[in-house]
């Protein structure tokens, strides 16, 4: 449907471009920072100088991020495919130098190590599988290299292991986020597709309503009484002909034709109540001040209102247990319908409806709520029956139905991938902070706060609790960040550091780790203000023990730029999720909307075409107050029953009955046509069989009155026809 | 010459009014008392008459049944008019105690004939009733004898009465008894009952089913 090809939805673009965007932010930033804590020695021995270097590395994915905004999704996956490419290039030629041996004694750029780039863009490029075979990749090159260039210090160690685990919590959590906002965009086209196939139905059925009452209130009548063609009736047939033709050239106005009288509506809902459930009765309140004929509503507004009606009678009918008795209340005003069904029946409990059960949710409330000015509510507990209330208030805008969510932050709720990821992600920060911790344990001669570090960190990452995905309560966020900062007030503490080693304070930049996940976890605020006293601790133990300030500088700086990832990962994809679902909600009711229109425009031209060509030119006729001729009454007669039987005739009203059925009239015959067996299924060919066997005894009927009709459920034959005094039966073919 | 029997049309089209009207009135048993679009306009003019001929399908958004039992409420006999309606309102409108259900599309002497009848208080029977009612899913657990259901299903199949008579070896004062008892079990089933369960219970308060004893 063109509407709907249109509307492509775009969580998983926006998201991309975010994932972009952040990575751009956070190399820049990180190479900024870095750049006044890490001296850069000019060892390299390749013929360009390492701020050269930088500049080319951190190019690309400035450029990417840069562009971002205004990329489409093939653009975007270009722009990172070339940073990842670029970035091997890098590698390649430093490997490619070191190798010739003209660098020795020297040091891997500190961009380079920077893996968090490449992968990052690996996963936008390719997906998540490109990204993990890039972190492998890029470790074991780093490596290499600092074998090659004989950089092998414990320092350079402790970095990449941190390096290499933020690179797997970026991959793990953009991985999440891309899919996402994958699901995300597949159910949005599901929806769409569902929004437009159900509107376009809404809009048919609403529309042979609207001609059905037409022709039930104004031609049947008319009809039946010219075929009387008493010259008493005359001028009255003529004005109640020309009525008729206005009404029906008034449906060629689609604006005007999509609108329903309330009465229409009151009728309908008291139609549908007896359809559904003849014993319930229904009450209405009418206290329309400004009077009956203009108040109206649209026909969308009206098939929703019914088909939730509808649904909700039926609901009550199969659920609410054999005792229960059922009542349907409509309350209409100048500007507000609504419409409540009742039942005190077994009830039950809302809350452990499954959100993916489509009943309720889908075909009452979302049905009503999709519709300008839509309101729907179910209320039941179980013991005290179920109440469902249908409402519609002029003016007010469509609404797309709450999901009723956990609050999980910027997470998906929860999804056995994301389970996975978390626990893998938690295994790996768990090894590499103890790696550290030995590391720096045993290199500067203090386990005791190497130990009381690494029990730290565990105990801040636990706290932030793990067994659900909900967001952690503000006590518990802030007894994550107590701990964060108790642990980076280690750094206060005098003990002997080696002032050549960068890894004694390894703990300062896993505190960030911490943070970083509580921001995730939905509390960015409290993450930064623990982030800031964090900060604030370490660089105090720089002052006070100067002797190794780059080391405290370098964990701070890491502990800054992780933060600072997570804060805008956390803001960006909330901004992004709240404006894609109000987008998904305004681009639905528009394709409703659209569709809906659409639809009722055309089955209002190909109905209101067929309706004119059947009886166009007798009304004419009629509205001339001429005296009809013997075969223009039976014409008349003819036509009314045609017309008549597409309501008491149902499903007997189809070829070559039809026919038969007018051409007997036109004889004079009075054909009386009955399909009441609603409860009656069957296939086609037995109503083929019924409609052939009945139109050849009717084509043999002379005079007098012939009467066809399907047989209840239950009796032995299909059909039966009587003619005077004769009965036939078409039996069931075996 | 015994006085005419008044009756009065409730429809909202002027030009049903004016034809049936017009038959009322120039029936000898019968005089047209008025005619109103609505119920409550009805009662409004207070235009008192015997018997009213009721649209089934009024467009002032008004309930069929509920329309019957407030002019029965006021001690109206009503006979519906329709015009190719749904078998729902039909079986709704049967339930509340009308005379009966004529189309409007049935010969005008026949229209009149049934008025008549019904103005001196017969029940009616036509094929459009009988059929929504032989077609009700809730008959089959109605307390109906067997030559009950088989009466029913010769008018619902367009027989008329004395053909249905006939075609039994009864009387058509017979066949009037059972159709008098097809419409009082039928009207039963107007008070709330969703079940079969609850029907079964009713037909035993109202002694048409026996009480279970033990065997």
């Amino acid at each position: 449907m063109t509407a709907t090809a249109a509307r492509e939805p775009r969580a998983e673009l926006r998201t991309l471009r975010l994932c972009t965007g952040v990575v751009g932010a956070s190399t820049l930033a990180a190479t900024v920072a870095t750049s006044f804590v890490v001296t850069q020695p000019d060892r390299l021995g390749t013929p360009t100088s390492p701020w050269v270097l930088t500049a080319i590395a951190i190019l690309l994915p400035l450029l990417a991020a840069g562009s971002a905004p205004w990329s489409d999704l093939p653009t975007l996956r270009w722009l990172n495919a070339l940073v990842v490419v670029e970035y091997g290039v890098l590698l390649l030629v430093l490997a490619l130098a070191a190798a010739s041996g003209r660098v020795s004694d020297g040091e891997v750029p500190w961009v380079l190590t920077f893996t968090a780039a490449p992968v990052a863009a690996a996963l936008v490029a390719w997906g998540r599988r490109a990204a993990w075979l890039v972190l492998l990749a890029a470790t074991a090159a780093i490596q290499l290299l600092r074998v090659l260039v004989g950089h092998d210090t414990l320092s350079a160690l402790a970095s990449d292991v941190q390096a290499f685990f933020a690179s797997l919590a970026l991959v793990l959590l953009f991985g999440t986020l891309v899919a996402a906002s994958r699901d995300f965009d597949r159910s949005t086209r599901v929806a769409y597709a569902r929004a437009s196939h159900r509107s376009a139905e809404d809009a048919r059925a609403g529309v042979r309503r609207r001609l059905q009452a037409l022709v039930h209130d104004e031609l049947l009548a008319t009809l039946v009484l010219a075929a009387r063609d008493a010259p008493a009736l005359r001028t009255a047939v003529a004005a109640q002909a020309a009525r008729t033709r206005r009404l029906l050239r008034d449906l060629h106005e689609p604006e005007a034709a999509a609108r329903v009288p309330v009465d229409d509506l009151v009728r309908q809902v008291r139609d549908t109540a007896a359809q559904e459930c003849p014993a319930a009765r229904v009450g209405l309140i009418d206290s329309r001040r400004t009077g009956s004929a203009a108040a109206s509503v649209g026909l969308d507004v009206a098939e929703a209102l019914t088909g939730a009606l509808r649904q909700a009678l039926v609901n009550s009918r199969t659920h609410a247990g054999p005792q229960a008795t059922i009542s349907v209340e409509m309350a209409i005003s100048d500007d507000d319908v609504r419409i409540r069904v009742a039942d005190d029946g077994v009830g039950f409990d809302p809350a452990r409806v499954s959100p993916r059960r489509m009943g309720i949710s889908t075909s009452i409330v979302g049905r009503v709520r999709g519709v300008p000015g839509g309101e729907a509510r179910v209320e039941s507990r179980p013991g005290s029956g179920t109440r469902v209330t249908l409402a519609w208030t002029r003016g007010r805008p469509a609404e797309e139905p709450a999901a009723p969510a956990v609050d999980t932050g910027i997470l998906p709720a929860e999804d056995r991938r994301v389970r996975t990821g978390i626990l893998v992600t938690i295994a790996v920060f768990w090894a590499a902070q103890a790696v550290l911790a030995g590391i720096a344990g045993a290199a500067a001669g203090d386990p005791a706060v190497a130990g009381l570090a690494i029990v730290g960190v565990g105990a801040a990452f636990l706290a932030i609790g793990w067994r659900s995905l909900a967001r952690p309560t503000p006590a518990r966020a802030w007894v994550v960040v107590a701990i964060v900062v108790a642990t980076t007030a280690l750094s206060l503490v005098p003990i002997p550091r080696d002032e050549h080693r960068y890894g004694d304070t390894w703990y300062v930049a896993a505190c960030g780790f911490v943070l970083l996940a509580l921001a995730v976890r939905g509390r960015p605020g409290v993450a930064v203000l623990g982030g800031l006293v964090a900060v604030v601790l370490s660089l105090s133990g720089a002052y006070l023990w100067p002797n190794d300030v780059a080391d405290v500088l370098a964990s701070t700086t890491r502990h800054l730029v992780i933060l600072a990832i997570g804060v805008l990962l956390v803001l960006g994809t909330a901004r992004t999720q709240a404006r894609t679902t109000a987008l998904r909600a305004e681009e639905l009711a528009a394709v409703r909307a659209q569709v809906f229109r659409e639809a009722a425009a055309r089955e209002l031209r190909e109905r209101s075409r067929a309706l004119e060509e059947v009886i166009g030119r007798m009304l004419e006729r009629l509205e001339s107050g001429a005296e009809l001729t013997e075969h223009e009454r039976r014409e008349c007669a003819a036509l009314d029953g045609r017309l008549r039987d597409q309501y008491r005739g149902g499903r007997i009203s189809r070829p070559p009955m039809i026919e038969a059925a007018m051409a007997a009239r036109r004889r004079g015959v009075d054909v009386v046509l009955l399909d009441d067996a609603s409860d009656r299924v069957l296939s086609e060919t037995e109503l083929d069989a019924i409609a052939h066997w009945l139109a050849s005894r009717l084509d043999a009927v002379p005079e007098g009155r012939f009467t066809g009709r399907i047989l209840p459920h239950g009796r032995d034959g299909l059909a039966s026809a009587v003619t005077g005094d004769e009965v036939a039966e078409l039996p069931r073919t075996p | 010459m015994p006085e005419p029997i008044q009756v009065a049309i409730v429809d909202d089209h002027e030009l049903v009014s004016l034809a049936v009207g017009g038959l009322i009135h120039d029936h000898e048993a019968l005089e047209f008392a008025g005619h109103a679009a609505s119920v409550p306009q009805f009662i409004a003019a207070g235009i008192r008459a015997r018997l009213v001929v009721l649209d089934l399908n009024l467009r002032d958004g008004s309930q069929p049944s509920e329309n019957v039992e407030r002019l029965r409420d006021r001690g109206t006999d009503v006979l519906v008019l329709t015009s190719g309606e749904n078998p729902f309102l039909i079986r709704e409108v049967s339930r509340s105690g009308v005379l009966g259900i004529v189309r409007k599309s049935a010969a005008p002497e026949d229209i009149i004939g049934a008025i008549a009848a019904a103005a001196a208080g017969q029940p009616i029977v036509t094929t459009e009733w009988a059929a929504a009612l032989d077609s009700d899913p809730e008959l089959g657990s109605a307390p109906l004898t067997d030559r009950e259901r088989e009466v029913l299903a010769l008018y619902a199949s367009g027989l008329p009465a004395k053909s249905v008579a006939r075609r039994l070896s009864v009387t058509e004062n017979t066949i009037d008894d059972h159709i008098r008892r097809i419409r009082t079990v039928y009207a039963q089933l107007s008070r709330p009952a969703n079940t079969k369960v609850d029907l079964y219970r009713r037909g035993m308060e109202d002694g048409i089913l026996p009480y279970p004893t033990l065997s």
